[in-house]
């Protein structure tokens, strides 16, 4: 793409994001809508949020079982996944598992999760965990399967096996494709935290947003959602970022 | 990779051990039977080959799990972990006692909103695949909706529309259609450049060109993006009976509430049957389209 394109392509993204606003703005400020506030009265109440009414503090907590959430599910995700890719028995008996599971709406889990973890921070970091893990195990069983056969070949030539074989060819082949997993995770938790946080017991964001909606707070509520939603998109894009830094030699897939 | 690997295998004898079958298995795994000649297989023992059947194994290593979860469950009680003998008896109870009607009307309220997800979706991703002008304009909102996290909508979605059909029905779309309609704009992307030239110079219009090559093309991409989108549809359909707690979401949070286990065991395995041979049936589907078989498939 060259420069004159790229410049093409950044206007008329502002020129949507300009009609975007105009027409919430419009929309908003019909009185027959008065339960969708304009932008005008939604970035003032997410100004107060973020300065004065703690929205900050939900964030970073939101955000801190993120981490947890993520990385309980790397570390058994990872190791799930290069046992289905090595072990043919696993592969045959763990795969059609991961599937089925994999199909299950885990949201329905949430009734009876606090029966196993307690309502509080161990059951929001379980609903993430659901959300995540499946991802890791397959986009890990998927690296290690698709390493290259040469690289195989040649490490077996060198008589680079057992542990080194696995640290120095096998996981950094894969680690592409774990980053990928990864990324997806990350969005994928974000979800699991605010679902939970919703419907599990009210904590942080979605916290923030129940405690707004119960008040009838609609510029808050509109607020605290744009705010959720542009949380979970940088977070997205930065683990893309990284993905990127990570593996230089291979292009993001999505 | 420059360091002495032999020095640390054999420096840690643990590694050793853990690590060998490990490489062995990855040689297996990449080719099966590559290094065992005929001979060799023929002289192998019989329970040798039974365990290389893969129902062999499936029996054994689900069976064993399936008495490791009753011992479980006998030993933590009734109370934490059913067992599977009262799970299916949950499973006829609910059936007797009308509590799958919920599950009927809930699964009424997937379909219709699926349906719009499809009706939308797949046009809209035509076009942003076929367009750089409407990527531009579009793109950016589909993407962002796609990798957040829509359960925040849930309470603006409950002010604009209430407690009924609607709101669920709203729920599922939201839930599926950003799927469909990125899998069919890469699919879009995906077609070979050479079929539209040879369409342009068989003077076939643009029109023309996108419903008898693009859509056909991008077909596989199009039924992998609807399958990735109903798994989702199915946990918008269950966010939203919880969100309301009427019907098949009071039903779950009553059952939670009284600890009735067995039957809500039976309930989750229920939709989680449905959503995996609807997803399973797309993918035969998938298959029959593209026999060749790519992977289709962008995002989770």
């Amino acid at each position: 793409m060259n420069r004159r394109q790229r410049l093409v392509g950044v206007a008329l993204r502002l020129a949507s994001l300009a009609a975007m606003f105009s027409y919430w703005q419009w929309y908003g400020s019909q009185p027959a809508h008065v339960a969708t506030p304009p932008p005008t009265k939604v970035f003032p109440a997410l100004w107060k949020a973020l300065t004065s009414q703690g929205l900050v503090g939900d964030t970073l907590g939101t955000l801190g079982e993120v981490a947890v959430g993520l990385a309980v599910s790397l570390v058994f995700g990872i190791v799930v996944g290069f046992a289905i890719a090595l072990f043919p028995w696993a592969k045959d008996t763990i795969d059609p598992l991961v599937d089925a599971v994999y199909a299950m709406p885990v949201t329905m889990l949430i009734p009876i999760v606090g029966v196993y973890t307690g309502l509080g921070f161990r059951g929001r970091i379980f609903i993430i965990f659901t959300y995540v893990a499946l991802v890791i195990v397959i986009s890990t069983s998927t690296g290690v399967r698709e390493v290259e056969k040469g690289l195989i070949e040649a490490s077996r030539a060198y008589r680079v096996d057992g542990f080194a074989f696995f640290r120095k060819v096998l996981f950094p082949a894969a680690l592409a494709h774990i980053a990928t997993g990864t990324a997806i995770g990350i969005s994928r938790a974000v979800r699991g935290a605010v679902t939970a946080e919703l419907l599990l017991v009210t904590a942080n964001l979605g916290g923030y947003l129940v405690k707004k909606q119960a008040i009838f707070d609609n510029a808050s509520l509109l607020a605290g959602i744009l705010w959720t939603l542009v949380i979970g998109y940088a977070l997205y894009e930065i683990a893309l970022w990284v993905e990127r830094r990570i593996t230089p030699w291979r292009q993001a897939t999505t | 990779m420059s360091g002495d690997p032999t020095a640390t295998a054999g420096g840690d004898p643990t590694a050793t051990a853990g690590g060998d079958p490990t490489a062995t298995a990855g040689g297996a795994a990449s080719r099966p039977h590559a290094y065992v000649s005929q001979d060799e297989r023929a002289d192998r023992s019989a329970l040798a080959r039974l365990s290389d059947r893969r129902w062999f194994r499936r029996v054994v290593v689900w069976g064993a799990l399936a008495v490791l979860y009753e011992i479980c469950a006998y030993w933590a009680g009734a109370y934490f972990l059913p067992t599977i003998q009262s799970i299916l008896q949950g499973g006829y109870d609910l059936a007797r006692d009308g509590s799958l009607g919920d599950l009927w009307a809930a699964l009424v309220h997937l379909v219709i909103g699926f349906a719009l997800a499809i009706v939308v979706g797949v046009p809209v991703g035509v076009a942003m695949g076929s367009s750089k002008l409407v990527d531009y304009v579009v793109g950016m909102y589909v993407k962002a909706l796609f990798v957040t996290s829509l359960a925040a909508v849930l309470p603006l979605l409950i002010i604009l529309f209430g407690f009924g059909m609607t709101f669920r029905v709203s729920v599922v779309f939201l839930f599926s259609v950003f799927f469909i309609v990125l899998n069919t704009a890469a699919g879009v992307r995906h077609v070979d450049k050479n079929l539209h030239a040879m369409g342009s110079a068989f003077g076939a219009s643009r029109l023309k060109r996108t419903v008898a090559i693009s859509i056909p093309s991008s077909l596989p991409f199009i039924i992998a993006g609807i399958r990735l989108g109903l798994a989702n549809a199915f946990s918008g359909m269950i966010l939203a009976e919880l969100w309301v707690t009427r019907g098949l979401g009071l039903t779950l949070n009553n059952l939670g509430l009284n600890r009735d286990l067995p039957k809500f065991f039976a309930l989750v395995l229920i939709v989680t049957l449905i959503a995996a041979l609807s997803a399973g049936l797309l993918k035969v589907l998938e298959r029959k389209l593209m026999p060749w078989g790519a992977a289709a498939t962008q995002g989770r």
